[in-house]
């Protein structure tokens, strides 16, 4: 390792804030970014579930 | 080889393929970021002229390569939806649209962090940084008018001409270091040419550059099978595959 300790590690000899800054940012957005899909997928099949629910209870009704 | 292109053009073939794909994508991705981002902090040397600020080169250089390739991608996949119709280019195109405009807002964010302990300033209107925010801009634009008509064809075709028109720009990003007199410092590395950087700081680099790549294909994978669903919700298979 080029640092002697995690302190020099997180302060890079006073560029650490630029840098930690920058892969805090760009990492915390991919994660945001990869989990959106995620969650709006899940979501629409919850909405396709109970549409199909809801036309199964329909159709017994009208039987 | 074409059969199997062609076949990519069928949303329901796409969300196939890419299933067996995401697996292998994910780890890929999570692999080289993670060998990339602990060897780039704190294995590479430090730059003699930059000090430690340098090591942002490892997410603002591949952040800003992707965000060029992938307006190409987005460009290439509204020409192929204007010229062959095709539904999945369509799709392609609107999901690239965001993902590019974040990357390239994130090579910006990330160059202006690393601009203030090198130049001392944060912001300067030199022409590869107005060049970029040119190429942010086209994606919003690309963006807005996806989005600003209720019948989806009509909007893609809309963002496929002006996706195809800003391809223009690329060059001039590529190019604007050599052109004019800037501060940006000219390409660090350059397919023509042997890279001037060492070994031990060009390794970290190539392969943070290669999780990058993998991680828009990621992205774009996840978000072209979430489209494909809400496209296709009224079909049958979606409809299996959300009551399995």
């Amino acid at each position: 390792m080029m640092f002697e300790s995690l302190e020099a590690l997180l302060t890079m000899q006073g560029h650490g804030v630029y840098v930690w800054t920058v892969f805090l940012v760009c990492f915390f957005s991919f994660g945001v970014f990869a989990l959106v899909p995620v969650v709006k997928k899940r979501a629409l099949f919850e909405r396709i579930r109970k549409r199909e629910q809801f036309a199964l209870e329909e159709a017994e009704c009208t039987q | 080889m074409w059969t199997f292109i062609h076949k990519l053009g069928s949303p329901r073939w796409f969300y196939r393929i890419s299933s067996v794909i995401l697996p292998y994508l994910t780890v890929f991705t999570l692999i080289t970021l993670a060998v990339g981002s602990v060897w780039g902090l704190a294995y590479a040397p430090m730059d003699y002229k930059q000090g430690n600020s340098f090591r942002i080169i490892y997410l603002h250089v591949p952040v800003a390569f992707i965000s060029l390739a992938g307006y190409y991608l987005m460009a290439i996949a509204g020409a192929v939806s204007l010229i062959w119709r095709i539904k999945m280019a369509e799709v392609v195109l609107k999901v690239a649209a965001p993902i590019g405009a974040l990357m390239t807002f994130l090579a910006l964010f990330s160059g202006a962090v690393w601009g203030k302990p090198t130049w001392g300033t944060y912001w300067v209107w030199d022409a590869r940084i107005t060049s970029m925010v040119i190429l942010f801009f086209l994606y919003i634009g690309v963006i807005a008018l996806i989005n600003a008509f209720e019948r989806d064809n009509l909007g893609a075709k809309s963002a496929a001409i002006l996706a195809l028109v800003g391809t223009v720009n690329i060059p001039i990003i590529y190019k604007s270091v050599d052109w004019w007199f800037t501060l940006h410092q000219p390409a660090t590395l350059k397919l023509t040419e042997k890279p001037s950087m060492h070994p031990d700081m060009l390794w970290p680099l190539l392969i943070m550059i290669a999780g990058i790549y993998a991680l828009y294909a990621l992205l774009v994978l996840l978000y072209a099978r979430y489209e494909i669903l809400k496209r296709e919700q009224k079909s049958n298979w979606v409809k299996e595959l959300a009551l399995s």
